[in-house]
């Protein structure tokens, strides 16, 4: 009812003027249901509105607007969606942290289940992320979200931009916790899927790890299908089977082992036996799972690292070798196709090897590098000093815990007097 | 292993022998051996008791040529001295077996199917009279000993309950009932009063644990015998290094069963030869085979050179067997070709040995990789034919194998192909060197990111649990985490 | 020059991509292009299967594209060359692609010098697209031996002199290395 907006609309001004920030996002999380309920005015009430300056109370407009869209045009949403998170102001917005996630889910949700141009979506969420973020390194849920438009729409870059800086804090609002876990597991369980979609295995690998040693107590589908992936891609840059961590929780050796069964059987294979017929057998038992999984590219790469690591494995005993012996130790089809592998890998810098078309043969090199190049000296910096700064954040964060004053007292008191439950009231400052 | 746990409670005698093929996961399980050079009678007589059953079953099932003549020496063996009847049945079984099989092959039918073939077989007939006999006998035996030990438990004197216990077990292996042994053995534990004692119970569960092939019991009675504090006293020196080398050779059984072979060596190697006396258990040509092998496959030059070539106890043991001395001293001198060619003709000796047969392919594989990488070792470049000669194989046969043996890192070379050269290869320190502390800080900044990682996912609580509206009681954390603006 | 410049090019027109929500075709053909040329393999793949269905079909520059790309893909230069020779590209790439034949030609011959010690000739010459006299004048440049003797003949390639350009400053050693001592030493 017209009034009732009107109350609203006042409500907003006073307490943002005031600075009453809490008690405003308290009034408007009670408002949301009078907002869902009169959509045709929410345009009008957003006249009123200045965007810069009454950001809480234009979020919540807008978000009652995305979330209650059926099956009319999307457009005008979205650009509002898009004029609002340019104008917004990031301060203000902070309060009410869990509902400006919320829009953001809501709205990749949208250009996600109607097939919308999703590249649209990535500057909008780009610039999102950027305004309620403290700092570079901190995560928050709509991370998850870019990257699920990148990969949906296939522009990988912004993506990147994120995904290359490492975590080290993370923004929840309080009492969302399983809706910050969901975010928190598909941010890395995207992320290695763009990395393994841009073939950088090694990091790809690092964030599959990351989402299967999260805590758990249940099973979450995301985790297993992290771990499907986890397991093809530690075949593809290792050629063998990483353990997991020691610390991923027991869900995963109960639960999610049993349901791997095929990709394990794979891995076993390739493992044990080596030989591509095999490999290539167990890949034909088992497409339709793989394909179902959307996992048959990464298991097409995983045969054909097989190759390669039987030529790495000639290079590391023989010295010098025919190239039809090459053909047949590698399982390959004819002296000419072995020499196509050799200069391919010779170009991408696998192995070190030159080829002799006179006898036919081969000869195999160690690695050249001898350490002893400026370039190669630069590079040992570089690493030195990024071990350098983890040391100091290391030491920070140590800091920071040896100062809070649980600590203190826990360190200090000794354990017979203090009792080990008997301290909620002197919990949080 | 599905099968162990009904092989520890074998009451079937005729289980146990099968179980060394069993255990180990190879595809061919079951090797036959046509031509042995045993000495079939001379062999059987270096051992008593169950030990020369179980042997002489195991000759049986694999080597067609001794078969007939190895059952008949266990019936009568069987029929003379114990009470084992369902062992006389299971081999009067096999010989019926065997009878069959051979009139299938012979191609005269004979029509007379009670008859004894016309190969000459000379068996001896199911004797059911003995059995009775022998069931009947056995049964009376039994409860006499029962009252004996009921009498002796009521009158609470604690040497004779011991000593019924432990002639109730002895009475059970004559039965081949050798669960029940080994209970009765065990429970003779609570009436010892003497370190001697204690030694005894244990040497008698350690032969029952033998034939029953569980080699964990086996190895922790030893420790246990061996830690008695009687026991390590020097009185009684012969009894003693009797019992000592007694123990050893079952220890040494149980580290080969389990595929332990250098403890294997150095138990067997510490045997006293004048007081190897248990037909029971193991002969003495056992221990020289046995501890020369595994000594050969595990031990470096100069652990050979101490512990068994200069050995002056063992040597002893080696001149019973010249054979196994022979290969030694080849190998030890680097005659490769004559060593492995007579390791090559004892080889089918060796399948026929009830404890040695499992691991003679993989004996032999690692004296043979033992020998190449000390033919290759003082040389900076081999030719490979002159190597291939020298071994006996084939030159790509030789390229196989050496190809495994760098993979495994125990060569350190590269090989010519083109040439049939092998190149020794020193690893470049510095350059390995770089690359491990690379890798090392790669290593680090990985691991401790993942770690900062951690810790922010516990100061938020990222936890997957299961979808339940009543949320838990959520642990308090100290002070930082929730709404800290740093955050 | 031309790398820089495109690198440059790419940057826009990836931005530009994310922003209108009208696509030109024209920004396809120049970012594929440009891909191409930049040896970025990945990028190429994804914009390809981004590019909408309606602007692939019977766009016959696009699909040669895809053609040389698939080419890269799996090293076949023989097949780069004829690809590159036989088409009329449009103004705006027709730099590029000139240019990218070129620049395939040079990587072919430092790769066959790094990973060959004896190539034939004729296999010398498939891949690098050159006529008899011209692998003459190429060797001599380089100084790669050619055995004389029955047709084909063999080359002798040599492994190419990397040529860095070490940039250091004695004070900033100096300093990086104090610094890491005092990391040490606390």
């Amino acid at each position: 009812m017209a009034s009732a907006l009107e109350h609203y609309v006042n409500n907003v001004r006073t307490m943002t003027s005031a600075g009453n920030f809490r008690e405003l996002v308290d009034y408007l999380n009670d408002s949301m249901e009078l907002l869902q309920r009169n959509l045709n005015l929410l345009d009008n009430v957003m006249e009123t509105l200045d965007l810069q300056h009454h950001s809480l109370g234009v979020m919540y407009i807008v978000a009652a607007k995305i979330s209650e869209i059926q099956n009319e045009d999307p457009e005008p949403v979205l650009s509002l969606v898009k004029r609002f998170v340019t104008i917004c102001n990031g301060e203000q917005v902070r309060n009410a942290p869990q509902t400006y996630f919320d829009l953001f889910h809501a709205y990749t949700n949208l250009l996600v289940k109607r097939k919308l141009n999703t590249t649209q979506g990535i500057p909008v969420l780009t610039v999102a992320i950027e305004k309620i973020q403290l700092m570079e390194s901190q995560l928050t849920p709509i991370h998850a979200d870019l990257c699920q438009l990148c990969l949906s729409s296939k522009v990988f870059k912004p993506a990147l931009y994120f995904l290359d800086v490492d975590v080290t804090t993370i923004a929840a609002a309080e009492d969302h916790q399983d809706s910050t876990t969901k975010y928190f597991l598909l941010y890395y369980y995207y992320g290695g899927m763009v990395y393994a979609a841009v073939k950088n295995y090694d990091r790809a690998l690092y964030f599959f790890e990351v989402a299967i040693s999260t805590p758990a107590t249940a099973m979450s589908h995301i985790m297993l299908e992290s771990y499907k992936k986890y397991i093809l891609i530690s075949l593809i840059l290792r050629g063998k089977q990483i353990t997991i961590p020691k610390y991923s929780p027991q869900v995963i050796g109960r639960f999610i082992k049993p349901l791997s069964q095929h990709y394990h059987e794979l891995s076993n294979v390739y493992i044990n036996s080596g030989s591509p017929e095999a490999v290539r057998a167990v890949i034909t038992k088992y497409q339709e799972t793989f394909v179902r999984d959307n996992n048959l590219g990464l298991v097409k790469q995983v045969l054909s690292t097989l190759y390669k690591k039987k030529i790495q494995r000639l290079t590391k005993t023989f010295l010098t070798l025919s190239l039809s012996d090459v053909a047949s130790r590698a399982s390959l089809s004819s002296p000419a196709e072995a020499e196509k592998y050799i200069l391919n890998m010779i170009k991408s810098g696998e192995i070190f090897a030159a080829i002799n078309q006179k006898d036919g043969m081969v000869v195999f090199h160690d690695d050249p590098e001898k350490y002893n190049t400026p370039h190669m000296y630069l590079n040992i910096q570089e690493d030195m000093n990024k071990i350098i700064e983890l040391n100091k954040k290391i030491t920070q964060m140590e800091e920071e815990i040896m100062l809070t004053p649980m600590f203190v007292k826990k360190s200090t008191i000794p354990e017979s007097v203090v009792d080990d439950k008997g301290y909620p009231s002197e919990a949080c400052e | 292993m599905p099968l162990q746990p009904a092989q520890q409670n074998a009451i079937e005698p005729m289980q146990v022998d099968v179980q060394p093929e069993d255990n180990e996961n190879n595809e061919e399980e079951y090797i036959s051996v046509e031509d042995p050079t045993l000495d079939l009678e001379s062999y059987a007589n270096s051992y008593t008791g169950l030990a020369k059953l179980y042997r002489l079953i195991f000759i049986a099932d694999h080597c067609p040529t001794l078969r007939l003549e190895a059952i008949k020496m266990a019936i009568n063996y069987v029929m003379a001295t114990t009470y084992n009847v369902n062992m006389y049945q299971m081999l009067h079984k096999k010989l019926a077996d065997l009878n069959s099989s051979a009139q299938q092959s012979a191609t005269a039918a004979l029509p007379d199917i009670a008859s004894q073939s016309g190969n000459s077989l000379d068996i001896p007939p199911y004797d059911s009279v003995w059995v009775e006999q022998k069931t009947k006998k056995a049964a009376l035996k039994l409860e006499k000993l029962d009252n004996d030990l009921k009498n002796s438990k009521s009158n609470s004197i604690k040497e004779s309950i011991r000593r019924g216990h432990d002639d109730l077990g002895d009475h059970y292996l004559s039965c081949g009932e050798l669960s029940n042994a080994l209970k009765c053995y065990s429970r003779a534990r609570d009436y010892c009063t003497s370190g001697r004692h204690v030694v005894n119970m244990c040497l008698n569960v350690i032969k029952v644990s033998i034939y029953l092939q569980n080699w964990t019991h086996v190895l922790s009675y030893v420790s246990k015998a061996e830690c008695t504090p009687e026991f390590s006293e020097t009185q009684n020196r012969d009894q003693n290094q009797a019992t000592l080398t007694r123990l050893k050779c079952a220890a040494g059984l149980a580290e080969l069963a389990t595929k332990k072979y250098k403890l294997a060596a150095k138990h067997f190697l510490q045997a006293n030869f004048d007081h190897c006396d248990f037909p029971d258990m193991i002969s003495c040509n056992n221990i020289a085979i046995y501890g020369g092998l595994c000594a050969l496959a595990t031990f470096d030059r100069q652990e050979l050179q101490k512990n068994v070539i200069s050995s002056a106890s063992f040597k002893l043991f080696l001149e019973l067997e010249p054979q196994v001395r022979d290969i030694v001293f080849k190998f030890y001198e680097s005659k490769y070709a004559q060593c492995l060619k007579l390791l090559d003709e004892m080889r089918d000796n060796l399948l026929l040995d009830i404890y040695l047969a499992p691991h003679v392919n993989k004996l032999y594989t690692k004296i043979r990789n033992r020998a190449l990488i000390q033919y290759f070792s003082p040389y900076l470049s081999a030719d490979m034919r002159k190597m291939s000669e020298a071994f006996n194989c084939s030159v790509a046969a030789l390229e196989n194998e050496i190809m495994q043996l760098i993979l495994d890192g125990q060569i350190q070379a590269r090989i010519d192909s083109h040439n049939k050269i092998l190149y020794a290869k020193n690893a470049d320190q510095r350059s390995s060197t770089f690359e491990k502390a690379i890798n090392v800080g790669k290593e680090f900044q990985r691991r401790t990111r993942m770690l900062v990682l951690r810790t922010a996912m516990l100061k938020k609580q990222i936890h997957v649990r299961a979808q339940t509206r009543e949320r838990q009681e959520e642990v308090l954390m100290p002070s930082g985490s929730r709404s800290d603006a740093r955050n | 020059m031309l790398q820089e410049k495109l690198e440059q090019l790419v940057k826009i027109l990836e931005k530009q991509e994310l922003e209108d929500s009208l696509q030109d075709t024209k920004l396809y053909h120049e970012l594929f292009a440009a891909y191409l040329y930049l040896d970025d393999l990945v990028n190429a793949r994804f914009l390809w299967k981004r590019i909408p269905v309606a602007v692939k079909n019977g766009n016959q520059e696009l699909e040669h594209m895809h053609k040389i790309f698939q080419c890269l893909c799996k090293n076949e230069v023989v097949e780069l060359y004829k690809l590159l020779d036989n088409f009329k590209w449009s103004r705006s790439v027709a730099e590029i692609m000139y240019e990218l034949k070129d620049k395939i030609r040079m990587d072919t011959i430092e790769l066959i010098g790094h990973a060959y010690t004896s190539i034939f000739e004729n296999v010398f010459g498939e891949m690098t697209n050159l006529t008899q006299d011209m692998i003459e004048d190429t060797c001599k440049r380089l100084d790669w031996e050619i055995q004389d003797g029955p047709q084909p003949r063999l080359i002798l390639p040599k492994k190419p002199v990397a040529d860095r350009v070490s940039v250091l400053n004695a004070e900033d050693q100096l300093q990086k290395l104090t610094s890491f001592v005092s990391f040490l030493e606390n």
